[in-house]
């Protein structure tokens, strides 16, 4: 699955994590998204925010 | 030597020094691009820091003013982005001030009106001046060596 995350006026950490933290605490697995999902986006840093919530989630943020 | 060949070394020279002199002048223009970009940057982020300690310390959400902090400092991550100069390993403090300042009391239903000196604003400011310092090390680090 490829996620473009270009083009969109902006994200906050609220719903990054909710998002993509959310999908780890109702059982996907970490190593599963990530080897399932690419993220495309020009902003290195969305990028990096993302795979943070992935692999800590809220707890650690 | 000839009248000929010392016309030759003399054209040589002109030719030697205006390709110098304008590669020279194109890396102190290009140097000052990148400074006024800083410099840009600099004066975005102030300005962003204001509306997220506006929004935090307001007494009713503002879904207006989220939206603006959003938008805002999305901008001003592309524009560090695009600033090959600039941007080496600023990821990170990117990322972190966004988290600071719309991680928690971002929503609606959990808004509740903060003090000037709440941990959430703490972190906003100082992942501001880590961001801040860190396009200031690598202007440095890549300008230092350089005499123009």
């Amino acid at each position: 699955m490829i996620i473009d995350l270009d083009d969109v006026r902006g994200f906050g950490s609220s719903f990054l994590e909710e998002a993509f933290g959310g999908l780890v605490r109702n059982g996907f697995g970490v190593e599963e998204l990530k080897k399932r999902i690419n993220f495309v986006a020009f902003d290195e840093s969305l990028k990096e925010e993302i795979r943070y919530y992935i692999d800590h989630g809220l707890d650690e943020a | 030597m000839s009248d000929s060949s010392g016309g030759g070394v003399t054209w040589l020279l002109v030719v030697v020094g205006w390709v110098a002199t304008h590669y020279l002048s194109l890396k102190r223009e290009k140097r000052k691009e990148v400074r006024s970009k800083l410099d840009e940057i600099r004066a975005e982020l102030s300005a962003l820091e204001s509306e997220i300690t506006v929004f935090h310390t307001n007494s009713t959400f503002s879904l207006e003013k989220a939206r603006v902090i959003v938008l805002h400092m999305q901008r001003i991550s592309s524009d560090v982005e695009r600033e090959p100069k600039l941007k080496k390993d600023t990821s990170r403090f990117r990322f972190d001030l966004r988290k600071a300042a719309t991680l928690v009391n971002f929503d609606k239903t959990a808004f509740t009106r903060l003090e000037h000196d709440s941990i959430v604003l703490d972190k906003v400011a100082s992942a501001h001046d880590n961001l801040v310092n860190q396009l200031e090390r690598n202007y440095i680090l890549f300008y230092r060596d350089s005499f123009v």
